[in-house]
């Protein structure tokens, strides 16, 4: 079924059109929350935050872009706010750190790095500070970033997202890679 | 190539972004160099990481979870229209009775206790017992001369 017909379906309160949509956008609206967010439960939130607010919206949605980019704008603008918001202590998030570790650490066993705990504990490491430097990087550059790498968005896609042009999205991706080269260069000399 | 740039292409050079010529040249430096290949691994398994996380799947009850919290938002709520104007006017009412009631409770304390004249203490102090009423005779003089 089109997008068109499925707002249209969503729009009468259709169950079945919003399941449909859910369907087909959830895991790419988890990927980009998972990029902005580093953590499954936070982006499960968001992606539930997400659709809350697609249902709510979808009557003032007037097809001036693509559903797929309006939903990716709502799961973007969700996700910064979140982390604007996001003022736990950091004695909280360690603690949040160790229950829901064993979560990443599954995901980085399951996907080839073995069940040596040293590696483990080296990936965990590398994990931390690719997010920190993620994180660090400038807001335009970060959002372009993560659409790309996490959810494998085109140029172009990106540039309808963000509302700029080309040429924009490939300098701000550019910047982005040179800075996150340079951090993470900078912290392996250092180790 | 040297290893100032190699170091600025690595990223490049992993992304497959960079054109053939100097991919070339900078695979004949990892070669060499090994201080730039641990860098270029390094960096190889961190930009991996994207790819571990990508993996990583929502919680497979996440469509149920956000119909209810879809229900519970087309459930009609009931609204207490007395309540909000209940709560303005029983927190303050609340509030000064309590601190009327510190005030008063302050008052009554500082008015029950009477003082004392000089005299009326000298006399309480000289009936006082000293702590130590057996200085004729302390404990270490009594063991010595117990013999």
């Amino acid at each position: 079924m089109s997008d068109s017909g499925l707002i249209d379906k969503i729009k009468r309160g259709d169950q079945q059109a919003f399941k449909l949509l859910f369907d087909k956008y959830h895991l790419r609206v988890f990927n980009t929350c998972m990029g902005f967010l580093h953590n499954k439960n936070d982006a499960d939130d968001i992606t539930q935050e997400v659709f809350i607010e697609v249902y709510k919206s979808i009557n003032k949605f007037r097809a001036d872009s693509k559903l797929s980019t309006w939903i990716y704008r709502i799961a973007v603008n969700k996700s910064l706010n979140f982390i604007r918001d996001n003022k736990r202590s950091k004695w909280l998030k360690s603690i949040e750190t160790i229950l829901t570790g064993a979560i990443r650490n599954d995901v980085e066993i399951k996907h080839g790095s073995g069940y040596d705990p040293e590696m483990i504990l080296e990936n965990k490491e590398k994990a931390e500070m690719l997010h920190k430097t993620i994180d660090s990087l400038p807001k335009n550059q970060k959002i372009a970033f993560t659409l790309n790498k996490y959810d494998d968005l085109s140029y172009k896609q990106i540039s309808e997202v963000m509302d700029i042009s080309l040429s924009s999205v490939e300098s701000l991706i550019h910047r982005a890679k040179k800075n996150l080269q340079e951090k993470l260069l900078n912290y392996y000399k250092k180790n | 190539m040297n290893c100032k740039e190699v170091n600025k292409n690595l990223i490049f050079y992993i992304e497959k972004e960079l054109q053939a010529e100097r991919e070339l040249e900078l695979q004949e430096h990892l070669k060499d160099c090994h201080d730039c290949n641990v860098l270029f691994l390094n960096l190889k398994e961190t930009m991996a990481i994207v790819t571990k996380e990508k993996a990583a799947k929502p919680n497979p009850f996440l469509f149920t979870r956000i119909q209810e919290e879809i229900s519970n938002l087309e459930k009609p709520r009931k609204v207490f229209l007395w309540k909000p104007n209940f709560i303005k006017i029983l927190q303050p009412v609340t509030l000064s009775f309590f601190l009327l009631v510190g005030v008063i409770f302050g008052i009554s304390m500082g008015n029950s206790i009477q003082y004392q004249t000089p005299e009326q203490s000298m006399v309480y102090q000289s009936d006082e017992f000293y702590l130590n009423d057996l200085q004729q005779e302390t404990i270490e003089s009594f063991l010595l001369t117990e013999e």
